[in-house]
């Protein structure tokens, strides 16, 4: 037995397990969330979770990076993007949407009160529904609180897509919220398009 | 600045991710433009509701225990089950409880990890107390050198850290299920240096340190109930020893960087030494 070489082995390298064990691990929890926000489906979540988790132990270096967690949520996005058995839809990927930021009326903001009261069901329903282009930058954000610089290298986008998805997928998810709470209230929300 | 330029900025703004400049040219155009300040504080309020939402969010997705458990199942991670070095405290001469190294880890890992080992902590234990060291899986060898390898990073070897064996023998009272044998092989040379508990493959040990010129050497104990068997040592890679035997109820699994010929007399000294017979 030479652990050292063992990486593929029935006998691992215990020196380097532990390390994982101890550095790769704690972000277990992490690396569901993101995919549980990814797949939407928690079979396929299990899927990419589990794939996700043998391929950093393959490829795991012991020392070699300094942020292991943005590492190991990389890994589970592209696992993500490689077992989804359709390609991503290119024609969800708008482009940063003028007509929409540009515009706005400057009237009472009923939404507003929208906002405060959604509570946690109606949120997870409404980021199910983004596009995964948008969803995947909001979650990073908000679930996994990654800086800018940890979404740009975890996505390898670069800094004005993410800057942007991100503002569309926030934008989207409060129009979302507020369509659903007043259905037929569409009027204001309407004009700011 | 345009709205368009606003629009983004506004949520680097919020995430605490804009620059003092252009924090300064947001907030003049906010002031100027209703329909930006609008988006800044719709953008708060959602901001703040998904703050609000997220315990629940979170709680909603905890990863299921059976997926951890089978996620640790397929990783060749032979200490699964131990604690990790990081969640060790740096006591000498302080008692300690083996579980204690779990509380860095969420307990539900610890308790996922266990599930791995047999459905339990009882169970694992009765599992791998009728095991004889003789079983010499490749496994068990590799989380022996795992574990003597954790134990040499600073601080980590001992818990009582003694020559006298009549100290170290009753700091073991009452934290095992059994009585580890400390016996005195200075004849033999190899000096006792101490003991600690520890945590071997999902049970708890007793771990007792010897040492031979600079190489220590830790000696693991558990309950084995079953025949006596003798030394069989084992290269386990990278240098380093394994040799393990059954005595009188006690399975021994002692691990250094010693050769194989050193190892067997180790073996031999420690099983022929008389048992200390009264602890003071």
């Amino acid at each position: 037995m030479h652990p050292a070489s063992a990486t593929a082995s029935p006998h691992p390298d215990p020196a380097r397990s532990l390390h994982f064990e101890r550095d790769v691990l704690p972000h277990l929890d992490a690396a569901w969330g993101l995919a549980r926000w990814l797949a939407r489906v928690d079979h396929d979540a299990d899927d990419v979770l589990q794939e996700a988790m043998l391929r950093a132990y393959r490829y795991y270096d012991v020392g070699g990076r300094d942020n292991v967690r943005a590492w190991l949520l990389a890994i589970v996005r592209n696992t993500f993007y490689t077992l989804r058995t359709q390609a991503p839809v290119a024609s969800l990927v708008d482009e940063f949407d003028e007509a929409i930021h540009g515009a706005g009326d400057d009237g009472p903001s009923p939404e507003s009160v929208f906002l405060r009261e959604a509570d946690a069901q109606e949120l997870r329903g409404a980021i199910e529904q983004l596009p995964l282009e948008f969803r995947e930058v909001l979650v990073l954000r908000e679930f996994e609180e990654c800086s800018y610089k940890e979404i740009v290298d975890i996505t390898g986008l670069k800094m004005g897509t993410v800057m942007s998805r991100l503002a569309r997928a926030r934008e989207r998810l409060a129009r979302a919220l507020c369509t659903a709470a007043m259905p037929h209230a569409g009027g204001p929300h309407h004009a700011m398009q | 600045m345009q709205c368009s330029d606003s629009r983004l900025l506004i949520h680097a703004y919020l995430d605490n991710e804009l620059d003092a400049g252009d924090s300064v040219r947001l907030n003049r155009h906010i002031a100027d433009c209703p329909a930006c300040a609008r988006e800044l504080e719709r953008q708060s309020l959602l901001q703040d509701a998904l703050r609000r939402a997220k315990p629940a969010l979170a709680a909603g997705d905890a990863l299921p225990e059976a997926l951890r458990a089978r996620i640790l199942a397929t990783l060749p991670l032979p200490a699964a089950a131990s604690p990790s070095p990081a969640a060790r405290a740096p006591l000498q001469l302080r008692p300690r409880l083996p579980m204690r190294g779990w509380n860095a880890l969420p307990a539900a890992l610890a308790a996922s990890a266990l599930l791995v080992l047999g459905g339990g902590f009882g169970v694992a234990w009765q599992r791998h107390a009728s095991e004889t060291a003789a079983t010499t899986g490749a496994a068990m060898i590799a989380e022996v050198v795992s574990d003597h390898v954790r134990s040499l990073q600073p601080q980590h070897l001992t818990d009582v850290l003694t020559s006298d064996r009549h100290t170290v023998k009753p700091w073991f009272d009452g934290k095992l299920d059994f009585s580890p044998q400390v016996r005195d092989l200075d004849a033999a040379g190899f000096v006792l240096v101490g003991g600690r508990l520890d945590v071997l493959h999902g049970r708890r040990v007793a771990a007792i340190v010897y040492r031979r010129r600079l190489h220590p050497i830790n000696l693991f104990q558990f309950a084995a109930p079953g025949p006596d068997t003798t030394p069989a040592s084992t290269d386990a890679g990278d240098g380093y020893t394994t040799t393990s035997w059954t005595q009188d109820g006690i399975a021994y699994w002692a691990v250094s960087t010693l050769d194989r010929s050193e190892m067997d007399a180790f073996a031999n000294a420690f099983r022929t030494s008389p048992a200390l017979s009264a602890p003071r």
